[in-house]
């Protein structure tokens, strides 16, 4: 039972640390992407473009965004640290892997999912928030590429606009999907606390006998 | 290892690092426990049979007895099930 076990630890943790990991990195991208078209808009309302409101209305959802891309990284950070160190015991250990060994890192997860339960449950929402609020804005510069692409700024600016469009949906996506596994994590998680505490009785039982 | 532990959790781990015989401040510091708590979890666990304290002149040491290995082994079948019987979490 050990191997199969240990397989399915390996690839979980793996799994994990991978995708807090591509988190955090979505997490600096949002906000660096968020702080660049906070600019990007303000340049554009200093040099009298023709859709003020759009640039208003991009440069305050672009402020959102690094906001949620600031708490992102933070939040993601602080998962990380945690789960990098069981990967860091795991990594270090040398086969054969015992049992006991085995459930050590098992009662490691166990009790890194208690403590950061609701972090990961703050991760979702931010990811699901800056999915909407990214692909708000890849909307948002789409109009702002048809609007300029008659005018006399031409091709080249709506360009710009299509380049900008594919990097806020890029990300947009990326982060919906990001917290569809974050919520497919927690899920299994969920499942494994109350099998512990359906199994609490059993040990209990066991160690108030004789 | 520290973190979010059940009482039974906590018990699993000084029976474990107590298959040697270990003394009361190495015990706190490999499970992460304060004095108070530390003495609480010794004391019930020698209670119960599971522990057994040996006096060597100035020096105590903890050890688990025959009991622990049942309790152990019965805590590692149920923690290794989670990873055997609910569908984990996968890229």
């Amino acid at each position: 039972m050990t191997d199969e076990t240990l397989t399915r630890f390996k690839s979980e943790l793996d799994s994990f640390f991978v995708l807090v990991l591509l988190n955090m990195v979505f997490g600096a991208l949002a906000m660096a992407f968020g702080m660049q078209f906070i600019i990007a808009s303000v340049l554009g309302l200093a040099g009298g473009q023709s859709t003020p409101a759009l640039r208003i209305l991009a440069g305050s959802i672009s402020l959102v965004g690094f906001g949620l891309g600031l708490s992102w990284v933070l939040s993601s950070a602080k998962i990380l640290k945690g789960i990098n160190a069981i990967r860091r015991e795991f990594r270090s250990c040398p086969a054969p892997v015992t049992g006991e060994v085995l459930t050590g890192w098992i009662l490691q997860m166990t009790a890194h999912y208690r403590q950061n339960k609701k972090a990961i449950g703050l991760m979702t929402r931010i990811c699901t928030l800056g999915g909407c609020v990214f692909l708000a804005l890849g909307i948002i510069n789409l109009i702002g590429a048809v609007a300029v692409w008659g005018s006399p700024a031409g091709i080249l600016v709506a360009s710009l606009f299509f380049i900008t469009t594919a990097i806020n949906l890029t990300i947009g996506i990326a982060s919906l999907r990001f917290s569809s596994y974050f919520r497919r994590y927690s899920r299994a998680w969920d499942n494994r606390i109350d099998e512990v505490s359906q199994n609490e009785k059993a040990l209990h039982n066991f160690m108030e006998r004789g | 290892m520290g973190g979010r532990r059940t009482e039974f959790e906590i018990y699993w781990e000084i029976l474990v690092f107590c298959k040697s015989p270990r003394s009361f401040t190495a015990i706190i510091n490999r499970c992460d426990l304060n004095s108070k708590t530390g003495q609480e979890y010794l004391e019930f666990l020698r209670s119960k049979g599971y522990l057994s304290l040996t006096k060597d002149g100035e020096r105590s040491t903890w050890v688990a007895t025959g009991r622990a290995h049942e309790y152990i082994a019965l805590f590692t079948e149920i923690y290794q099930k989670l990873f055997d019987t609910i569908p984990g979490f996968k890229l």
